[in-house]
C-alpha cells in the first residue's frame, strides 16, 4: 500500500516537472471558415514563442491582399509572462470550393515547429461582401474602379471584322487624379490589328453592373482574325493610381484621401473564329469578306500593235482589303502582259477597313486583231447576309488595228525595208465564202470502197487479159498466107453453093462456076485475078506437082464455063458440070504441094 | 412507176439543194448586215440537214470571231481546215482567231522528218490520196502493156522506166492513203468550250490539279472514262478533264 503511494507521487512529480517546462505552440488561425468568393479571409500563425525563419504556406487559390503584418504581444498576469508573436495575412480566394491553407513552419530554438492545414469552403460571390476588416482603401479602390474589354462580335467569321473597346469605369466614390501606366499591352497574334488610340479622353456617363458610373475609352483596336477556331486575346493591364476619401477629415472639414496604386486588368477573353461556310463557296473565291464593288476598266479600246494599254481591276468596299487577293487576269496570249502595279487607298476606323485597291496591268497587243477579255468574277463573303457574293466585270473587246496578224521575223522585216516595196498588203480578217459548194455530210469513203479496190486491182487484173489477146492477134497476123487460102477456099465454096442452087438458070450457074474456080485458084496458087490465063493456070498447076489429067479436067472446065455463055447447054451437061468442078476441085487439093 | 419515183427522189433531192443554197446566201447576207447570230443559226440549220462544206464551216466560224467566241470560231475553222487543208483563207483566219485564246502552248519540236511527212499529207484527203492510187494504178498498167507491145527497143525502154516510176508513186501514195486514214481514226481532236478548266491527274474531282486549260485551245484526245476524257495538249502533257467541256472535232 504505502509502495503503491509512492509510485503516484513519483509519477505526478514527473509529470508537472513536463508540464511547467516551456510549451511551444504553433498555429493557425482564421477570422471564418466559410466565405463568398469576393469576400476576405485573414490568417493568423500565432505562436508563443519568439520564432524566427517563418515560413508561410504558398495560399494557392489566393490571391494575398494584405500582409504578412508581423504583431508581438507580451503580457505579465500574476507574475506570468504571456508571450505571443503573430504573422497575419489578408487572402482573398481566387476561386469556389474546399480551398486548403498549407503548412507553414518556425524555428524555435534549434526545433522546427510546423501548424496543421485548414481547410475553407469558398461559396459564390454573396451580394454585399463584408470584409470584416473596416474601410481597407485598397479594397475600396478595388470595388470602384474596373477595366472592361468590350468585343462587337466574340463569334465572328474568318477575316470578319471585330473591335474591341477598353473602358475604364470609375465609381463616384474615388476619383483618378494622375497618369496611369500600362503594364502589359496585349498582342494579338492571329489577328491582324490596328490600334485606334483616342485622341483625347473624353469623360462619359454610364452604368456598370447597375451602378452609375463615369468612363473613359482607353482605346478601340481593330481585329481581323486570320485563324479559325477560339483565339485568346491576352488581358490589358493597367497600373492605376487611385484616390480613396478616407474617414477621417482635415481640420477644414474635407476628407482625407489616401492615394492607392491598383494593379488592374481587364482579363483573358477568348474569341471563336467561325470558318467561312463551305456550302455555295465559288471556285474563285480568294477570301475576301466584306462588301465590295468589282471593277475592270481599260483606259483605251481600240489601239495600234505595239501600243501600251492599261487596264485597271478595283476592288473597293468595306472589309478585309488589306489581305484580299484580286482576281487574276486572263488575257490571250498575244498580249503581252507586264506585272501589275498595285494601289492601295485604304483607311482604317473603328468601323473597319473601307478603300480601295487596285491593280494596273500593261497589256502590249503583238499582233493585229480583236481580242476578247472574258469577264473576271470576283467573289466575296458577305458576312452580313451570310452569304457569298460574285461581282462579274463587263467583257471587254479590244481592238487593235494596224499591224500584221502573225508574228513578223525581224530580220525579215528589215530585209524588206531595204528594198522597195511598191504595195505592202497587211494581213486582214477575211471575208466570209459566199460559194456554198455543199455536200452530204454522211458521205461514205472512197478509200477502202468496194468501187475503191476495184478501181485500183482493176488495171492490174486487165493485164494478163490484154496479154492474151495480143498474144493471139499477133499470131492471127503471122499466118496472112493461110489467111488468104482461107479466104479464098472460102469464096470458092460459096460460088460452088451459088453455083448449085441456080442450077436451072445456066447463065448464072456458069458465072458462079467460073468465080468459084478462079477463087479457088486465087487461094491456092497465091495469084491475082489478073494473072489468070489459061496457059499460066496450066503451067503453075504442073509445078505444084498435080497430074495432067486433072489439069486437063480444070482446064476443060473453064472452057465450058466460057462456052456456055454463047452456047445452050443441056441440063445433064449443068449437072456434070458440077459433078465435074467438085471432083476436079477436091482431086487438086490432094495433089497439090 | 418506177421512173416516177425516181423523178421525185430527184426533185426532193434538188429542191433541198436548192433551199439550202437559198439559206446560205441568206445568212450571208446577215452577216454583211451584222446580224451575225441569225447567220449562225440559218448556217446551222443547213448542218442539220446534213450538209456541209468548208466554205460553210468558214463562214460560221467567221461569225463566232465576230461576236468574240474564241472556242467555237476555232473550232469550226479547224473543221473547215479538215475538209480544206490547203486553204489561205481559212488558215487566215484561224490565226486572228488563235490569237484570241488564252493558252500558248508551245508545240514539241518535230524531227525534219514528221514535218516533210504532215506537209506532204496534209496536201490531200485520205480520199484524194486513194483517188491518186487508182490514177496510179490504171497509168502502171497502161505503161506497163505498153512495155509489153512496143517494138523498137527504145520505146520499151521508156514505158519500162515510166512504168517502174509509176508503180513507185503508186505504192507511196497507197501508203499515204492508209497512213493518213489510220491517222484521221487514232488522232481525234476536241477543241475546249469551257472559258477555264483544270485538268487533273486523274479522273476524279478531289485529284490534283495539272494545269488549267482556257477555251479555244486544242486537244488530243485519248481516252474516256464516264464524264472525264484523257487528253493531251501540243506540248505532250496530259491529264483527265470533264467530257462536257470539250467539242469533238
Amino acid at each position: 500500500m504505502n509502495r503503491q503511494k509512492h509510485i503516484w507521487l513519483v509519477l505526478f512529480v514527473v509529470l508537472f516537472a513536463f508540464t511547467s517546462q516551456a510549451q511551444v505552440t504553433f498555429e493557425t488561425k482564421v477570422s471564418r471558415k466559410k466565405l463568398g468568393l469576393n469576400e476576405r479571409v485573414r490568417v493568423d500563425f500565432v505562436m508563443n514563442a519568439d520564432g524566427d525563419d517563418f515560413n508561410p504556406p504558398s495560399f494557392e487559390g489566393f490571391r494575398v491582399v494584405g500582409g504578412p503584418n508581423q504583431s508581438i504581444s507580451n503580457s505579465y498576469i500574476n507574475r506570468k509572462r504571456t508571450y505571443s508573436k503573430t504573422y497575419s495575412y489578408f487572402l482573398s480566394p481566387l476561386k469556389q470550393g474546399n480551398l486548403r491553407i498549407g503548412k507553414a513552419s518556425i524555428y524555435v530554438s534549434g526545433e522546427t515547429y510546423t501548424t496543421s492545414s485548414i481547410t475553407l469552403e469558398i461559396t459564390p460571390a454573396v451580394k454585399t461582401p463584408s470584409d470584416g476588416l473596416g474601410n481597407n482603401p485598397e479594397v475600396i479602390a478595388e470595388q470602384n474602379v474596373h477595366l472592361v474589354a468590350e468585343i462587337s462580335n466574340p463569334t465572328p467569321y474568318l477575316n470578319q471584322r471585330l473591335t474591341i473597346t477598353y473602358k475604364l469605369y470609375v465609381s463616384n466614390n474615388v476619383s483618378i487624379t494622375s497618369q496611369w501606366r500600362e503594364i502589359n499591352s496585349p498582342r494579338y497574334a492571329d489577328f491582324w490589328s490596328k490600334n485606334i488610340d483616342s485622341q483625347k479622353l473624353n469623360l462619359f456617363e454610364g452604368k456598370y453592373q447597375g451602378e452609375d458610373y463615369r468612363y473613359v475609352v482607353l482605346k478601340t483596336t481593330v481585329l481581323y482574325p486570320q485563324k479559325t477556331g477560339p483565339l485568346e486575346i491576352e488581358p490589358l493591364t493597367l497600373d492605376v493610381p487611385i484616390d480613396v476619401p478616407g474617414k477621417r477629415r482635415n481640420i477644414f472639414g474635407r476628407s482625407l484621401t489616401t492615394r492607392v496604386n491598383k494593379t488592374i486588368s481587364a482579363g483573358k477573353r477568348t474569341i471563336t473564329v467561325k470558318p467561312l461556310p463551305i456550302k455555295d463557296r465559288p471556285g474563285n473565291f480568294t477570301g475576301a469578306v466584306g462588301d465590295f464593288t468589282f471593277s475592270v476598266t481599260p483606259n483605251k479600246k481600240v489601239l495600234e500593235v505595239d501600243q501600251a494599254l492599261e487596264l485597271s481591276l478595283t476592288v473597293s468596299g468595306k472589309g478585309n482589303l488589306n489581305t484580299l487577293s484580286l482576281p487574276s487576269l486572263k488575257v490571250p496570249s498575244t498580249l503581252e502582259v507586264y506585272e501589275p502595279q498595285r494601289k492601295e487607298n485604304i483607311r482604317t476606323r473603328a468601323s473597319g477597313i473601307s478603300g480601295s485597291i487596285s491593280q494596273t496591268y500593261t497589256l502590249v497587243p503583238q499582233n493585229k486583231g480583236t481580242y476578247p477579255i472574258s469577264p473576271i468574277s470576283f467573289s466575296f463573303f458577305n458576312p452580313d447576309t451570310q452569304t457569298y457574293q460574285s461581282v462579274s466585270s463587263e467583257q471587254i473587246v479590244i481592238r487593235v488595228t494596224a499591224g500584221s496578224a502573225t508574228k513578223q521575223d525581224p530580220t525579215i522585216a528589215q530585209t524588206q525595208t531595204k528594198k522597195p516595196q511598191p504595195l505592202i498588203i497587211e494581213e486582214r480578217f477575211r471575208y466570209i465564202k459566199l460559194n456554198a459548194d455543199l455536200s452530204p455530210i454522211a458521205s461514205p469513203h472512197f478509200f477502202k470502197s468496194k468501187l475503191f479496190w476495184g478501181l485500183l486491182f482493176g488495171p492490174l487484173g486487165l493485164i494478163p487479159l490484154f496479154v492474151l489477146l495480143g498474144k493471139k492477134y499477133r499470131s492471127m497476123r503471122a499466118d496472112v498466107q493461110g489467111l488468104k487460102l482461107r479466104k479464098a477456099n472460102r469464096m470458092a465454096r460459096k460460088y460452088l453453093v451459088e453455083a448449085r442452087k441456080n442450077k436451072h438458070n445456066k447463065a448464072i450457074f456458069y458465072e458462079a462456076l467460073e468465080r468459084s474456080l478462079h477463087n479457088y485458084l486465087k487461094a491456092r496458087l497465091d495469084i491475082q485475078t489478073t494473072q489468070i490465063s489459061k496457059e499460066r493456070i496450066a503451067k503453075l498447076l504442073l509445078e505444084r506437082k498435080v497430074a495432067a489429067m486433072a489439069v486437063l479436067d480444070f482446064e476443060k472446065l473453064l472452057k465450058s464455063c466460057e462456052l456456055a455463055r454463047y452456047t445452050p447447054t443441056s441440063d445433064v451437061a449443068i449437072k456434070q458440070d458440077y459433078k465435074k468442078a467438085i471432083d476436079t476441085i477436091s482431086l487438086i487439093d490432094k495433089q497439090i504441094q | 412507176m418506177k421512173c416516177l419515183v425516181k423523178f421525185y427522189v430527184f426533185f426532193i433531192l434538188f429542191s433541198i439543194q436548192g433551199q439550202a443554197q437559198g439559206l446560205f446566201n441568206e445568212a450571208a447576207q446577215n452577216y454583211k448586215n451584222e446580224a451575225y447570230k441569225k447567220a449562225i443559226e440559218q448556217w446551222n440549220s443547213i448542218l442539220d440537214n446534213g450538209q456541209h462544206s468548208a466554205a460553210l464551216y468558214y463562214n460560221i466560224a467567221n461569225a463566232h470571231y465576230k461576236l468574240n467566241q474564241v472556242g467555237p470560231s476555232i473550232y469550226y475553222y479547224e473543221k473547215a481546215l479538215a475538209l480544206a487543208p490547203n486553204d489561205a483563207q481559212i488558215k487566215t483566219n484561224l490565226t486572228f482567231a488563235q490569237n484570241a485564246k488564252v493558252d500558248a502552248i508551245t508545240p514539241l519540236p518535230k524531227t525534219i522528218f514528221s514535218k516533210w511527212y504532215t506537209t506532204i499529207a496534209r496536201q490531200f484527203t485520205f480520199d484524194g490520196w486513194a483517188l491518186l492510187a487508182v490514177l496510179f494504178s490504171g497509168l502502171f498498167s497502161i505503161l506497163f502493156l505498153g512495155y509489153y507491145f512496143a517494138g523498137a527497143e527504145q520505146k520499151k525502154r521508156l514505158f519500162f522506166t515510166t512504168a517502174i516510176i509509176c508503180s513507185c508513186l503508186f505504192v507511196l501514195v497507197f501508203t499515204m492513203a492508209s497512213v493518213s486514214y489510220k491517222d484521221l481514226q487514232k488522232n481525234v481532236f476536241a477543241i475546249v468550250f469551257s472559258e477555264a478548266t483544270d485538268v487533273k491527274s486523274e479522273p476524279k474531282t478531289n485529284s490534283d490539279t495539272i494545269f488549267v486549260i482556257h477555251e479555244g485551245t486544242k486537244v488530243q484526245l485519248l481516252e474516256t472514262d464516264g464524264l472525264w476524257t484523257h487528253v493531251a495538249i501540243v506540248n505532250g502533257v496530259e491529264g483527265w478533264m470533264p467530257s462536257a467541256e470539250l467539242k469533238k472535232l
